[in-house]
């Protein structure tokens, strides 16, 4: 009896000191107003005079005075691509001291830093309409890769007509939409060349498994390898190995951790947490008040689409002391977490402003939370929650189409048939390739193809055909 | 007068003993504390829309660990309880465009198939247990992805089916009353039916069980089928939630269905433990994680207080059942 009234105690006393302690861990203090001094995250200069001077500007305004400055970015000069890239690099305020205690905490400033960042190969330029549609080889779903002019490569034999070339390709996810949609454009590529013989594996979601198909690659002696790595630090000593043994690596929207990686072809994160702080500011001074609370579903904590992806959106909102963010929780890239947690929010929060997602998982979780709780349309004046996505899949997309999403940031799997085009230059010497390939800013989603700070959006019609998974009929 | 004194008090000893034995009574005692404890650190934890919530996930894992229960009593293992709901979810899911009565009938039938097949595989082929459902969660798993090509199915047009998981009877979730419904049936079918007795006979002794002429394959084959039939009935109700389906949706499962029968008492040796304590379980088990979530421990610490929870309340179940010497 003293055994069991024993460990009944210890039981209780674990979960008291647990609780009470994640009560004080939950919440955090609300900004104080007033601090304008602000510090940068970000170097000191972007080597564009113009931008810079325009930082200088900027460096001491806050809430409405930076929401003005904002706005006057296209009279200052700035034109689309220019008004973005002033966002992506805007650096930190500490107007919000929240908010930069939580980019300080999280360590965004060395995720931001680390990303490859640059122009496109050759200034390319992505316009509205181009590229190929297809059925997806694996998928079967209707797909249009956005990018097929970017590294252009005819179809028809590569390099030595007479040589097959072995190509390998490793990743995880033939069940998973983005990744599936990811290893379609990978094999459409390949396939328009008939001298190009493709491996495709899934390691499923084993950083082992991944490991030891690269080393079968390597055994096969393959000419190339395309890749998909899941996280940095396991997946970089194999891509070493392949390099060592001779064989180029190219890796496409993550990083591995090898610094030696032949090229890396990198998608927009930064431009998605950029975009969705604008939509945000730009919407809530549309509304007439700065003031919002918002909660943020993240992905896995420590991977590169979540970090980099909340470090500039929060470094747009650290202009505005007037946003509380009220909590971050964290899913393993599954929507019905997400949707766990998108529910704890909505009871532990009575106001709700914003919803973040750092994936479209995220944010689709939120709506479906907020509807369930009969919360949609919970802010002040019965005004909606705001719903800012990221990932262009058709169902986000839909929504922002519909009127429950208010912005989606388009973040497209189906850029690995640039990878598979800088692969095959590579292998057949036809083209120098530099290691780090920038793949084009997307323009924003928004259901009436609103200008934001002076920046054009786009309509979901305008890039449903670019949009990745299934349809919704 | 004396006497009677007497046997009053060895009446409230023996009572008293037989209560703290009992696993199920010791899980409400455990869930009353987490409740008054949790209530008094975060306050939302009481507030009518929480509790309906953690009721209605309780009841979409619950659903899950009522069929592992049935095995587990039989003294064997069901590892194959997410992959079941997955292939059952996306077998039905692509008849959902001929509606949902259809959809649902076909997930359902799928499930108890795959039950089935582990049953039959179990007892004919003589494997053990743990090795054919390890090797049938890959094979089912394996077999939803081929099936949508790893896509999802999408939910929007389907109300009835979304109702499933959204709705509510006379203030009360569906999936709760759905959850309480075949819980009580089941509980009532093991308790009062002779192959309920034959289920516990078998669990407690296998060979007792064959000498006294109980058909121990045909009640291994009735007990796995129920278990898929109840992780395909969780399905419809976890992917309505989300409006869609996907070959995914019930990897990890398994554990979290078993982890709910081995808290409301069931015995991993077989012959012991009830339905009612895995409703118990399932409850405790949601509030639990309901409580982390709210307040603020965030994902990963949340997995790690999960994991040690369970141990605690395994190790009570184990010194509560210590013969004393």
């Amino acid at each position: 009896m003293r055994k069991i009234t024993k460990l009944l105690c210890f039981l209780l006393i674990v979960m008291m000191v647990f609780t009470v302690v994640g009560c004080g861990g939950g919440e955090k203090e609300p900004a104080k107003t007033g601090d304008s001094q602000n510090n940068s995250g970000q170097p000191s200069s972007t080597g564009n005079e113009k931008i810079d001077a325009l930082y200088a500007e900027v460096a001491n305004l806050q809430g409405e005075d930076a929401l003005k400055f904002f706005e006057g970015l296209k009279d200052k000069g700035l034109n689309d691509a220019e008004i973005l890239q002033f966002f992506i690099d805007l650096p930190l305020s500490q107007a919000n001291a929240q908010i930069a205690k939580i980019y300080k905490d999280e360590g965004f400033e060395m995720y931001g830093k680390s990303y490859p960042k640059g122009e496109t190969y050759n200034d390319f330029q992505w316009s509205k309409g181009s590229g190929t549609k297809i059925t997806g080889p694996y998928s079967k779903n209707d797909l249009k890769l956005p990018f097929t002019d970017y590294v252009a490569l005819d179809e028809g034999t590569v390099g030595d007509a007479s040589k097959k070339y072995k190509i390998g390709v490793v990743f995880h996810g033939f069940s998973h939409p983005w990744l599936i949609n990811w290893a379609d454009a990978a094999k459409w590529e390949a396939d328009r060349h008939s001298n190009v013989e493709l491996n495709v594996q899934d390691a499923e979601f084993d950083n082992n498994k991944w490991a030891s198909i690269m080393d079968s690659f390597i055994s096969q002696k393959v000419d190339g390898i395309l890749v998909w790595p899941m996280v940095e630090a396991p997946t970089g000593p194999p891509v070493d190995r392949a390099l060592e043994a001779g064989i180029p690596v190219v890796s496409v929207d993550r990083t591995s951790g090898s610094k030696e990686i032949t090229s890396r072809i990198t998608g927009n994160f930064p431009a998605n947490g950029a975009q969705a702080g604008m939509y945000a500011i730009w919407k809530l001074a549309q509304e007439g008040d700065l003031n919002a609370k918002a909660v943020m579903l993240r992905k896995p904590l420590g991977s590169t689409a979540d970090a980099v992806r909340t470090g500039h959106f929060l470094k747009v909102l650290s202009y505005f002391p007037g946003i509380e963010i009220l909590k971050s929780y964290h899913d393993t890239d599954n929507r019905e977490e997400a949707f766990t947690n998108a529910q704890s929010a909505l009871q532990a929060y009575p106001e709700i402003d914003i919803f973040f997602g750092t994936g479209d998982h995220e944010a689709l979780a939120a709506l479906e939370a907020a509807k369930m709780a009969n919360r949609l349309n919970s802010r002040k004046d019965g005004k909606k929650i705001m719903f800012l996505s990221i990932d262009d899949s058709k169902e986000a997309v839909t929504q922002v189409k519909d009127g429950l999403f208010e912005v989606n940031t388009p973040y497209t799997p189906l850029i690995s048939d640039i990878g598979m085009r800088v692969l095959l230059n590579i292998v057949t010497k036809s083209a120098e390739m530099p290691q780090d390939v920038i793949t084009p800013n997307i323009p924003m989603v928004t259901q009436k193809g609103d200008v934001i700070f002076g920046m054009q959006t786009q309509t979901p019609d305008q890039w449903y055909e670019y949009t990745f998974g299934p349809a919704l009929k | 007068m004396e006497d009677m004194v007497i046997a009053n008090e060895m009446n409230k000893n023996n009572l008293r003993q037989a209560l703290l034995k009992n696993h199920t009574f010791i899980l409400f005692i455990i869930m009353a504390c987490v409740m008054i404890i949790g209530s008094i650190f975060v306050p939302s934890l009481m507030q009518k829309d929480n509790l309906l919530n953690v009721l209605r996930l309780a009841s979409i894992v619950g659903l899950a660990a009522i069929g592992s229960t049935v095995v587990l009593l039989v003294g064997e293992i069901d590892l194959s309880i997410g992959s079941i709901m997955s292939l059952s979810l996306v077998t039905g899911g692509l008849m959902v465009g001929y509606g949902s009565v259809p959809a649902l009938t076909v997930t359902c039938l799928t499930g108890i198939i795959l039950g089935i097949v582990n049953g039959v595989f179990v007892t004919k082929l003589k494997i053990n247990s743990l090795m054919v459902t390890l090797g049938t969660m890959s094979v089912f798993g394996g077999l939803a992805n081929v099936a949508t090509r790893g896509q999802s199915i999408f939910l929007y047009d389907s109300p009835l089916y979304l109702w499933l998981g959204r709705g509510y009877i006379g203030g009360i979730p569906v999936p709760v009353i759905i959850f309480l419904s075949v819980g009580i049936i089941l509980s009532l079918l093991l308790r009062f039916t002779k192959t309920g007795k034959e289920i516990y006979f078998t669990g407690a002794n296998k060979r007792a069980a064959w000498i006294s002429g109980i058909n121990i394959n045909k009640i291994k084959i009735t007990a796995y089928a129920v278990s898929g039939l109840t992780a395909a009935l969780a399905g419809p109700l976890l992917s309505s939630q989300t409006n869609r389906i996907t070959p995914i949706q019930g990897v990890g499962f398994e554990l979290s269905a078993i982890a709910v029968a081995v808290l409301g008492g069931t015995s991993l040796s077989g012959g012991k433990g009830t339905v009612i304590g895995t409703i118990l379980g399932a409850l405790t088990f949601q509030l639990l994680l309901n409580i982390l979530t709210l307040s603020g421990v965030g994902t990963y610490m949340e997995q790690v207080l999960k994991g040690f929870l369970l141990i605690v309340i395994v190790v009570v179940y184990q010194v509560v059942d210590k013969p004393r010497g």
